[in-house]
């Protein structure tokens, strides 16, 4: 019987021991994301995200936010065949996180953004079928959780740099990033690990807006 | 109580327990440091990336076995099982790149491979549609890469020094038997299906994969468009036609149903010609696409398209010295059924199903009426299984039905001949993808086929290998033994010929840098088997034998850069092209008509976001071709002076009533070179004994196509 409390007393801590770990380790995580200074870094960050990942199969907000790290590299990544692995790579691991939680409104918020990367791979040849393939995800995201700013953010911002012809500009996409900036500013997380980014730069679209 | 104690002395020691580090360095297969290589303890959340050097260093309290994984985008993760029993372990790491990624090594000897959204530097579909003299054909663009010819009379493509029909078209695997539409003499024909159904372009000039068979000289397989992902109704109206469409879109299938009408007559009104229209062309054009995921890997797609045309012009034909009024008459049916699966994590099933009915039929002077019956299928079951990640191993059996019937009558005799044959060509083929290294693959199989209607059978061997020096730069070998039935005309004649061949030797450089592409392919093929004959009289053939043969060799370069110029794209291609045959009705060995030594293409295209617009311009250069001369005793010894073209389009995209529109502009030929691509001869002298001559020249020395295409959502 003592052997058998034992054990059980054991196994509780060494899990509650885990996932302590786990938190503690995703806000140490996301704290260095917060505080990137070099581009380089974002490879660091989402190295040390895909090692969580790789530790915790069933959790998809490390997959999420590596997925993040490599989509925003991607962006600025110079050399077309770099880019085209990045991206790449990002895909997976969104596709990967789909089949941890399916209905979530974040992920699909950056699957947006990952459409938007496989534009600037080769525009003449993606704009037109992935810019199609992120309005479908951010108005998914949107549907499952209407209250989720980055959706709009992201869909604005898209539309900001579509073409008028092809009804984006300015016109089209102030009203999402107005609605972004009044969700960020009452935005409350579910938990500390989920996703809390795009205000910063959701108002200085804000104020492309107001200057037109 | 005494589990607490316990329990407290268990955790600090495992705290307190001795740090072991880690250290060592990553590379490439190059010896080149990696940077960003993810470094780390599998299962744990201990590890490091590697730095600017390619270093790493990090601490373990971990005492047993471990896995400890180095991963990098683009390289092949490595798992190595260690013991952490040592104060500092050191270790070096080599990284291969992954298999399929750009910069892997990949069979390319010979083939062109388009629409890949995630590669940067190929062809792809749009780009096709986007070249100036194109025309929006899917033939018309292929001109422009190196190895390829467009015979300017017929529209038609011949690849290095084959003839038309020794390309065949694939559409998802399935042959398209009717890949051109019908044509009047000495005005080109066009490609049946628009290049907007299309995704994916593999155009192969040499040495292909054994999935192809009945093709000496060439394969495009073109690979249709998924799921749509939207409805869409599309407008668009052209100086050549109109055309209405809408697709409709359910959550795991889409439904595409589109409809053409064409008229040439704004198209010669606004164009300088010579033609004399009795009754300028009409077609009507329908298509159904249907698409359905089916299963959670698995796709089928079902299409079907019908078109018809009616036409009818006075031609000058000097061959009998008359004035002929030609009617045209064409219709064609073609419908395909293709499914695709992943079976379990291995195997990959394909499988499809067509037919296609084409009819044409030439009716002359009112009196003379040829008629051309041409009906096909295609049956194919092919089967992918994926032994490791170096080793594929592909394999398939398909069988192909041809019927055709050639009839001639006149007014005042029935039937004055019917000619007829049915062909059961049954095929296998079998071949390994290996990857021998990272740096070497080889691509080795076999293909076999039986005619039940000759009865003959023939093995024909394929291999390639490719190897690669460096990043980006590679170098590929290829042979191949390729065979093809006699053409229709002569198998309507006979049942005992023997299939033509050829053999291919292909060597191949490329470098593939970012957003640039240079390749340089040296080529040799040998023909054999060709059918020779002695006399032709409409339909009919005499002596017809198999003792034909020919060569054909040269060189193709092709320099593709999307990065010097901003918002440009440019590629260059030349073609040095040496061959000569002796076939047909040939007494020597010469140089076939459609031939030309050197061949240029530039294609420009510049994106101005200005003004929203993408402009184009390409030119083409061909040197003369042979023509025969019944003056000159010396056989196809003469020859055309050289074809030259300079064309322009713009593509201004812009909103209508809020819909996305696209208002498309082009010029062929702006500067009005005057081209000849042959001569017709009177058939008898004149009085002084001299055969006269009349240029085969284009219709006309501009054409002008305008177009505004709208998409309502």
């Amino acid at each position: 019987m003592k052997k058998m409390t034992l054990t059980l007393v054991l196994t509780v801590l060494t899990l509650s021991l885990f996932s302590q770990d786990y938190n503690r380790a995703m806000l140490d995580g996301i704290d260095s994301l917060n505080h990137i200074k070099k581009m380089e870094d974002f490879q660091q960050v989402a190295n040390y995200f895909e090692r969580i990942a790789d530790a915790e199969p069933n959790e998809w907000l490390p997959g999420y936010y590596a997925a993040y790290c490599y989509i925003v590299l991607s962006f600025r990544e110079q050399d077309a065949a770099k880019k085209a692995t990045i991206v790449n790579k990002g895909e997976n691991l969104v596709n990967k996180i789909l089949k941890i939680k399916s209905e979530e409104s974040e992920i699909y918020a950056l699957q947006g953004m990952l459409y938007q990367a496989f534009i600037t791979l080769d525009y003449q040849n993606n704009a037109t079928e992935y810019s199609m393939k992120a309005e479908a995800s951010f108005d998914k995201a949107i549907e499952l959780n209407p209250e989720n700013p980055r959706s709009y953010y992201l869909k604005g911002m898209n539309l900001m740099y579509t073409p008028e012809a092809y009804g984006g500009g300015m016109k089209a996409a102030c009203p999402l990033i107005t609605r972004a900036n009044e969700l960020f500013e009452n935005f409350t997380k579910a938990n500390d690990l989920m996703p809390d980014w795009g205000k910063d730069y959701n108002a200085q679209l804000l104020k492309k807006c107001g200057g037109e | 109580m005494k589990i607490l104690i316990i329990i407290l002395l268990l955790l600090p020691t495992s705290h307190l327990a001795a740090q072991v580090t880690i250290s060592g360095t990553v590379k490439d297969e190059y010896q080149n440091p990696l940077t960003g290589a993810n470094i780390y303890l599998k299962g744990t959340y201990s590890g490091v990336t590697s730095d600017t050097s390619g270093h790493f260093s990090f601490t373990t309290t971990r005492r047993d076995t471990v896995v400890m994984v180095v991963a990098f985008i683009g390289y092949e993760t490595i798992e190595k099982t260690i013991i952490p029993d040592k104060k500092n372990i050191t270790l070096e790491f080599s990284m291969a790149e992954v298999s399929n990624e750009l910069q892997q090594v990949v069979i390319s000897a010979g083939t062109f491979e388009a629409g890949d959204k995630k590669r940067a530097v190929m062809l792809s579909s749009l780009d096709i549609v986007t070249t100036a003299n194109a025309e929006g054909d899917i033939y018309g663009a292929l001109n422009m890469l190196p190895g390829a010819q467009t015979e300017g009379e017929t529209g038609k493509i011949i690849v290095r020094g084959g003839e038309s029909r020794e390309m065949k078209t694939f559409m998802d695997g399935m042959l398209v038997s009717s890949p051109y539409t019908s044509r009047m003499p000495d005005i080109p024909a066009r490609g049946r299906f628009s290049p907007f159904l299309f995704n994916g372009v593999l155009f192969s000039t040499g040495g292909y994969s054994a999935e192809y068979g009945q093709a000496l000289s060439s394969v495009l397989e073109l690979t249709s468009d998924g799921l749509a992902e939207e409805s869409v109704t599309s407008i668009s109206l052209l100086n050549v036609g109109a055309g209405l469409g809408h697709t409709h879109r359910f959550k795991n299938s889409s439904f595409t149903l589109e409809t053409d009408y064409g008229n040439l007559t704004p198209y010669f009104a606004m164009t300088k010609h010579t033609l004399d229209w009795e009754k300028v062309p009409e077609s009507i054009s329908g298509q159904l696409r249907f698409r359905a995921k089916a299963g959670e890997e698995g796709m089928f797609k079902s299409f079907l398209s019908y078109s018809g045309s009616r036409s009818i012009l006075n031609y000058n034909n000097y061959n009998t010295g008359n004035t002929e009024r030609i009617a045209l008459g064409d219709k064609n049916l073609y419908q395909s059924n293709t499914y695709s699966t992943m079976l379990g994590e291995k195997w990959l099933l394909k499988a499809g199903a067509a037919v296609n009915f084409t009819n044409e039929d030439y009716n002359i002077n009112r009196n003379d009426k040829l008629e051309d019956n041409l009906k096909s299928a295609h049956i194919r079951l092919a089967l992918q299984y994926y032994l490791n990640k170096d080793i594929t191993f592909k394999s398939g059996i398909e069988d192909f039905y041809t019927e055709n019937e050639k009839t001639y009558r006149n007014n005042y005799m029935t039937d004055v001949f019917k000619l007829k044959f049915a062909d059961n060509l049954l095929a296998g083929f079998a071949e390994a993808d290996i990857r021998l290294s990272s740096k070497a693959a080889l691509r080795t199989g076999a293909r076999m086929e039986y005619s039940g209607y000759t009865g003959k059978t023939n093995i024909a061997p394929r291999a390639s290998l490719a190897y690669k020096i460096s990043k980006g730069q590679q170098v590929s070998l290829a042979f191949g033994r390729f065979y093809q039935h006699a053409g229709n005309e002569f198998l309507l004649n006979s049942d005992s010929l023997a299939y033509e061949n050829a053999t291919h030797f292909i060597f191949n450089y490329q470098y593939a840098g970012s957003n640039r592409l240079f390749r340089i392919e040296a080529y040799l093929k040998e023909y054999d088997h060709l059918i020779k004959y002695g006399n032709q009289d409409n339909y009919i053939y005499s002596h017809l034998t198999n003792d034909g043969n020919g060569y054909a060799r040269g060189v193709d370069i092709f320099w593709r850069d999307k990065q010097t110029f901003r918002q440009a794209d440019y590629w260059v291609s030349y073609s040095y092209l040496d061959t000569k045959r002796e076939y047909r009705d040939f007494q020597v060995k010469a140089t076939p008509v459609f031939a030309s030594k050197h061949n240029l293409s530039v294609v420009w295209k510049q994106w101005i976001s200005k003004i929203n617009s993408q402009v184009g311009a390409t030119y083409k250069y061909r040197s003369g071709r042979p023509y025969y001369n019944p003056n000159n005793e010396d056989f196809l010894s003469d020859k055309t002076k050289p074809f030259n073209d300079i064309s322009i389009n713009v593509s201004y995209l812009t909103q209508l009533f809020g819909n996305f529109t696209i208002v498309y502009f082009s010029c062929e030929n702006i500067f009005g070179f005057n081209n000849i691509f042959g001569y017709n001869y009177e058939a008898e002298p004149d009085a002084s004994g001299i055969f006269r001559s009349h240029p085969i020249q284009p219709f006309a020395k501009r054409t002008f196509i305008a177009a505004i295409f709208i998409s309502i959502k």
